[in-house]
C-alpha cells in the first residue's frame, strides 16, 4: 500500500513514516505541507495521512479539495488536536478515521492501516465478484439461443436495463424468468444493492403481507420483534415479484398503493418508509387474462404491466432446440469429465418433435440423462427419456386447425417410430397409404 | 540515558538504528527550540490563540520520547490556551516548559555526540 504522510512537523513526519514502514507492505512518501502534496499524482497513493494543522491549507481544505478531483484515496487524520467534535465533523465528511498524537498513536495507526488494508482487500474481491455475477449474468450467457424470438426477448431487456421501468416477465414454466429477473438487476444501475426475489406461490396466504411490508414489534399475536420486510431489504436494489398472479386480492390493493405512493409503512407501524427501487413481476399465467376472470385487478395490472417481456416457449423457438440441446450436453460432458458427444440425427428429429411442456428446464434434464445413458460416440433417439405423457394436454394449448394438428400427430408418431409408415399407419388406426401421400404432397415432413 | 525522557520504544522501532535516532533527535532540537521562542513571544502579546497552536506542535514530540515531566503541563498549556481558561496559570506553565524543554534538548543532543 502507497501511503502519504501530509504533516508539517518535520519531526513527527519522519517518526510516522518510520512506525508505518515497519510494515513491509506499506511505502511512505512525506510531504511537509498542502502544496507540495497536491503537486503529486496523488493517484499513486492508496491512503493519506493528514496532519488537521498545516501551515499552508487547513484540513477541510485538502480534504474539500481532493473530493473535488474525485480521489478514493482513504484519509486518516493524525492529529495532537483532541476535540471531539472536531474528530466527529471529519468523519461524517467521509474521513475514514482520526487518530490523536498520544502514546498509543503507533499501535491505532497500525490498527488503522490493518483495517483499511482488509477493507481495500475487500473491497477489490467484491469488484471482482461483481465483475464476475455481471458476466455471468450477461444476457447472452443466460439466455442461449439466436432464433428470432431470442433476438427480439434480447433486444427489449437491453431497453430494460437503462432505466428504473418495471419490467413484466411473462413465460411458461422453465423458460427461465427468474434468471432474465436477476440478468436484468445485474445489469442495471440498481446492481450495486440487492436482489430480493419473492416467490408469492411459496408463501402461507397469512404470511404474506408481514412478509412483503414487514411488521413492528408485537403487531400480532407472535410478532415478538420488529421484522425488515421484502420491499425494505430491497430498498435501493430490485425486488422481484415471481407469480405475482397469485397475490390475494387484498394484498394486490395494499400492493397498489405501495406501488402509487413508493412507500411502504409495516404491519402495525405508522411510519412510511420511502421506497426506491426497480420492481420485476413475473407469473407463467396470463395477466390479462386473470383481470378478465376477476382474479387480478385491473388498475394493479396496468400498473405493474412496465416493459412486458416475453419468453416464448420452447416450442416456438425451433431454430434454438438443437443448439440447446448441443450446450447443455457438452456443459454437462465437461462438467462431468465425459467425453463430448454428437447428436444423432435420428435424436435430433426426436427432440424437434417433441412439445417440451417444461420448456428448457426439460430440455436441459432430458440433454444431461442423455449424456449418462449414451453408450456410443453420439447421443441416439433411444437415449433421449422424453415424458410423452405430459404432451397430450399441452397440444391443445395450440391454435391448429384440425387438419394442422393431424399433421403434427403423425409427424410425431413417424419421429418416434424412427420414420416407419406401416408401425404408424398402425397405431394410428390409418391407412398407410393416406401416409405416404401426405408425405408426398409435402404436407407432413420425415426428419 | 535520562531521566527526563526515554528513547527505549524510539532504539526498539528503528532496531536501534544510529543514523535515524541521531536525525530524529537533531529534529526534535531544531523545532522545539523554535516553537519554545513562538510561543514565549505569543504569550508576551497575550495571542491565545498562538499559544494553543505552539502548545499543539510541541506535544507530539514530547510523547514521542516520553518527556513525562512535561506530558500534563503541556495538554494543560493547551487546553487552557485553546478555551481561555485559568490563563492565569500559564506563565507558571510556560516557567515550566522553559526550564525543561531546553534542558531535554541539551541532554538529547549530549546523546548524539
Amino acid at each position: 500500500m502507497r501511503i502519504a504522510v501530509v504533516e508539517d512537523d518535520d519531526f513527527y513526519g519522519k517518526y510516522l513514516k518510520h512506525i508505518i514502514e515497519m510494515v513491509p507492505e506499506y511505502t511512505v512518501s512525506h510531504f511537509k505541507n498542502g502544496t507540495d502534496f497536491f503537486k503529486q499524482d496523488l493517484s499513486v497513493f492508496e491512503t493519506i495521512t493528514l496532519d488537521y494543522s498545516l501551515p499552508d491549507m487547513s484540513c477541510e481544505g485538502v480534504i474539500s479539495k481532493l473530493k473535488k478531483q474525485n480521489n478514493s484515496s482513504n484519509i486518516v487524520v493524525v492529529s495532537a488536536q483532541e476535540d471531539v467534535s472536531t474528530a466527529v465533523k471529519l468523519l461524517q465528511s467521509g474521513v475514514y478515521d482520526y487518530v490523536v498524537k498520544n502514546d498509543d498513536t503507533k499501535e491505532r495507526i497500525w490498527n488503522t492501516l490493518r483495517n483499511l488494508t482488509e477493507k481495500q482487500s475487500l473491497e477489490k474481491e467484491i469488484e471482482t465478484l461483481s465483475g464476475e455475477v455481471r458476466s455471468k449474468y450477461d444476457f447472452r450467457q443466460i439466455i442461449k439461443g439466436s432464433s428470432a424470438e431470442i433476438e427480439h426477448v434480447f433486444s427489449v431487456l437491453q431497453k430494460a436495463v437503462k432505466s428504473n421501468i418495471t419490467v413484466s416477465i411473462s413465460g411458461e414454466t422453465g423458460t427461465g424468468k427468474e434468471l432474465v429477473a436477476k440478468a436484468i438487476h445485474y445489469n442495471s444501475a440498481f446492481s450495486n444493492k440487492s436482489l430480493v426475489t419473492v416467490n408469492m406461490a411459496a408463501i402461507p396466504s397469512e404470511l404474506v403481507e408481514s412478509e412483503l411490508f414487514g411488521h413492528e414489534k408485537g403487531a400480532f399475536t407472535g410478532a415478538e420483534n420488529k421484522r425488515i420486510g421484502k420491499f425494505e431489504e430491497a430498498n435501493g436494489g430490485t425486488i422481484f415479484l415471481d407469480e405475482v398472479a397469485e397475490l390475494g386480492m387484498p394484498l394486490q390493493a395494499k400492493l397498489l398503493r405501495v406501488l402509487q405512493e413508493k412507500e411502504v409503512v409495516r404491519v402495525g407501524g405508522n411510519k412510511p418508509i420511502t421506497l426506491d427501487m426497480r420492481i420485476i413481476v413475473a407469473s407463467h399465467k396470463n395477466l390479462l387474462e386473470e383481470v378478465g376472470k376477476g382474479n387480478f385487478r385491473e388498475d394493479l395490472y396496468y400498473r405493474l404491466m412496465g416493459l412486458p417481456v416475453h419468453l416464448p416457449p420452447l416450442r416456438e423457438r425451433k431454430n434454438d432446440i438443437i443448439f440447446l440441446a448441443k450446450y447443455f450436453s457438452d456443459l454437462f460432458a465437461k462438467e462431468n469429465g465425459m467425453p463430448i458427444k454428437n447428436i444423432a440425427k435420428s435424436a435430433r428429429a426426436k427432440l424437434l418433435n417433441h412439445f417440451w411442456p417444461g420448456n428448457v428446464r426439460e430440455l436441459k434434464a432430458v440433454m444431461e440423462l442423455a449424456v449418462v445413458m449414451s453408450e456410443s460416440e453420439s447421443i441416439e433417439a433411444m437415449d433421449l427419456t422424453l415424458n410423452s405423457s405430459s404432451t397430450a394436454p399441452h397440444i391443445l394449448l395450440e391454435q391448429k386447425t384440425l387438419k394442422e394438428y393431424t399433421n403434427t400427430i403423425i409427424e410425431h408418431h413417424l419421429a418416434k417410430h424412427s420414420g416407419n409408415v406401416v408401425r404408424v399407419a398402425e397405431k394410428l388406426d390409418v391407412g398407410k397409404s393416406t401416409i405416404y401421400r401426405m408425405i408426398k404432397n409435402g404436407e407432413i415432413k420425415v426428419v | 540515558m535520562s531521566d527526563i525522557y526515554d528513547l527505549t520504544e524510539i532504539r526498539e522501532m528503528s532496531g536501534n538504528d544510529q543514523d535515524f535516532i541521531k536525525e530524529l533527535i537533531q529534529l526534535f532540537v531544531k523545532n522545539n527550540i523554535e516553537y519554545l521562542q513562538e510561543i514565549n513571544l505569543a504569550n508576551e502579546q497575550k495571542d491565545w490563540a498562538q499559544v494553543k497552536f505552539f502548545a499543539h506542535k510541541i506535544k507530539p514530540s514530547i510523547l514521542v520520547i516520553h518527556a513525562d515531566i512535561l506530558k500534563q503541563p503541556i495538554l494543560d498549556l493547551n487546553e487552557y490556551a485553546g478555551k481561555q481558561i485559568n490563563l492565569e496559570m500559564i506563565p507558571e506553565l510556560l516557567d515550566l516548559l522553559n526550564e525543561q524543554l531546553p534542558n531535554i534538548c541539551a541532554s538529547l543532543e549530549n546523546e548524539i555526540k
